[in-house]
């Protein structure tokens, strides 16, 4: 009797590990989100545009996480698809649009359609030719951003940026409360659509096709409109999170579009852990608070700790620090059923 | 009958090489044939050109009567030509039944549903438990595929297949190198299927291939030397020469 319990809870346990990014690993994402800024908000008032730069860069790292992640389409260009959001909610806000919802759906969309638009040269070869093609194409904007002075304000920026009240009753205010709270919720619900994709049969769909295109397609999966589709939408959100930081803000400068960004969002990413979305989170987290607690302590050497960090990360974990805690977790879980077993 | 597959003077070469040589070859649905040659006969090639994984330098292939030459690869899968592989060709971090419910969606052309919840497609669900059943996976399907063992990933690919809806099932040497009595039970689970599909076999175990085949194709350089029944090719003279070297047990 009791052995036949234990054996359907182990199969009804395998079940629920069945969908790689489970339901419920993804709603406790949601809530350690909600929980954590605002425990942040309560015990650090003072700290609110910190917190606020840690969401953005979530949810930047979120948007790569479904390109790398999900899709597996390496890129050192991410920061083309964030800068254009930017950009775009910036001039909009300049040229008198000053509604910040439709501001940032804006942002998302021009930076979507150019992330349609550009992975189509990410179909054809491998890792390191798409790694060049999105080093370039974010080169490229870089450049034509500086030399377009006359829209951008070169390397002046976009100054002056000014921001209707959220719904018409939440002003930005000097305290950066009115921003973070405002990150927060955008960050959540993009969080919340990201789970939902990541457990649909779409989210399955490109795990499979990261893991085995050739299989996926004879299986038949269209892996060019997945890819195209899932690498449309990551630029979409990534441009929303450009276009958050623009408005939050009210700045945008050329370095938005700088190779820097791209790197250190996939740095973030890696040091967090691909494919999971808590990754990108938790990565965005420990950047943002080793770069303020360093960057405090030894103003030069942060770079330094930031190539110390890559390297330890390489060596010791390659799949971030949330596949080091599911190591971590599998290995406690076999000792406490190796200790169970010799009674039962 | 009705023609499942056929080609036309189908041919690919590779550099100088003429991997498949004007391969003209017709299977009638619900038939069961096998396909044998020595090593590098052009028979995993063959496969390659009617599935669409490559393009073929000349001839024409046709599907119930259709032509899907010019047809892409996922799209013939859709239409129900559906393969396994000789090398693995699985989803390493993926569990059988996510891999399972994958081609059951996919056959159905349904994976690009980025807001629909795969634990709500509780009849594919209910499917893909079944499938696995049936190859005797379903005590392993919450694991991932890369710990699984040999003969079970064997027995997954061709679960894959078997979720694919297929019409026309080519498979490629499905029990490589797993033990003999494992490839019995391959074996048999490829016998059980119901007769609207059609199987063409690749396997070099001639124990194998007499005991399933009522039909047997012999690839030798790119050409189909001989094609008729078991009994037939056995018995002829120029597959004895070029292939089975004159000894041959035709199983009873
Ligand atoms: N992509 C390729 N490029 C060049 N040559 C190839 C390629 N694929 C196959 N060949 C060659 O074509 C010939 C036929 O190979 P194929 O794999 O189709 O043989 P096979 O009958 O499946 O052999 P086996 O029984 O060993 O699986 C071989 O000489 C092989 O080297
Ligand atoms: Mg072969």
């Amino acid at each position: 009797m009791a052995d036949e319990r234990t054996a359907e809870i182990a199969v009804s346990g395998a079940e629920d590990r069945a969908f790689g990014l489970a339901e419920p690993a993804g709603i406790g994402l949601l809530w350690a989100i909600a929980l954590g800024a605002l425990g942040t908000a309560w015990f650090f008032p003072l700290h609110l545009a910190l917190a606020a730069d840690i969401l953005i860069l979530a949810l930047f790292a979120l948007s790569l996480d479904l390109v790398l992640g999900f899709a597996g389409i390496v890129s050192l260009g991410h920061a083309a698809f964030f800068g254009t959001g930017a950009y775009v909610a910036g001039l909009l806000a300049l040229a008198g649009w000053r509604e910040p919802l439709s501001g940032l759906l804006a942002a998302g969309v021009v930076a979507g359609l150019l992330g349609l638009v550009a992975s189509f040269l990410l179909l054809r070869g491998r890792d390191l030719s798409r790694l060049m093609v999105t080093l370039g194409l974010g080169m490229m904007l870089h450049e034509a951003a500086n030399k377009a002075a006359w829209l951008t304000g070169g390397a002046d920026g976009l100054q002056g940026i000014r921001i209707d009240p959220i719904a018409g009753l939440f002003a930005f205010d000097l305290f950066g409360r009115t921003a973070f709270f405002y990150s927060l919720s955008v960050t959540l619900l993009a969080v919340a659509l990201l789970v939902r994709l990541a457990t649909s049969p779409f989210g399955l769909a490109l795990r499979a096709i990261r893991a085995n295109a050739l299989r996926a397609r004879l299986l038949g999966i269209d892996v060019e409109r997945h890819l195209v589709i899932a690498h449309g939408l990551g630029a979409g959100l990534a441009g929303i999170a450009g276009g958050l930081l623009a408005q939050t803000t009210q700045f945008v400068s050329l370095d938005v579009l700088a190779f820097q960004r791209s790197a250190e969002v996939l740095l973030v990413l890696l040091l967090g852990g691909a494919g999971n979305l808590w990754g990108a989170v938790v990565g965005a987290v420990v950047f943002k608070l080793a770069h303020e607690t360093l960057a405090s302590i030894t103003v030069h050497y942060w770079t330094f700790w930031l190539g110390a960090m890559l390297v330890v990360l390489v060596l010791f974990a390659s799949d971030g620090m949330t596949g080091l805690a599911r190591q971590l977790a599998h290995r406690m879980r076999r000792r406490a059923g190796a200790r169970r077993a010799p009674g039962s | 009958m009705s023609t499942a597959l056929a080609t036309e003077a189908l041919a690919r070469r590779f550099g100088g090489l003429v991997a498949v040589d004007e391969v003209t070859l017709r299977l009638r649905a619900g038939e069961r044939a096998a396909l044998i040659g020595p090593n590098g006969a052009g028979k995993t090639t063959l496969v390659n050109l009617l599935t669409g994984t490559i393009a073929p330098s000349s001839g024409r292939i046709f599907l119930e009567g259709r032509d899907v030459t010019a047809l892409p690869a996922h799209r013939r899968a859709r239409a129900g030509l559906v393969r396994t592989f000789q090398i693995r060709q699985l989803f390493d971090p993926l569990t059988p039944l996510e891999a399972v419910m994958l081609a059951l969606l996919a056959a159905r052309g349904r994976s690009l549903a980025p807001f629909r919840r795969l634990r709500r497609e509780e009849a594919l669900l209910e499917e893909a438990r079944a499938v696995l059943r049936s190859v005797g996976l379903e005590g392993l399907r919450g694991e991932p595929t890369r710990t699984l063992p040999y003969g079970a990933q064997r027995l997954l690919e061709l679960a894959l297949a078997l979720a694919g809806r297929p019409k026309v099932l080519l498979l490629d040497e499905p029990a490589a190198g797993v033990l003999r009595e494992e490839s019995r039970e391959i074996l048999q689970t490829i016998a059980r299927l119901p007769r609207s599909v059609t199987v063409l076999l690749i396997e070099h175990d001639m124990d194998l291939v007499f005991r399933f085949a009522e039909r047997i194709l012999v690839m030798v350089q790119g050409r189909i030397l001989a094609d008729g029944s078991p009994r037939e090719v056995a018995g002829d003279p120029r597959v004895r020469a070029a292939y089975l070297g004159g000894s041959i047990d035709v199983g009873g």
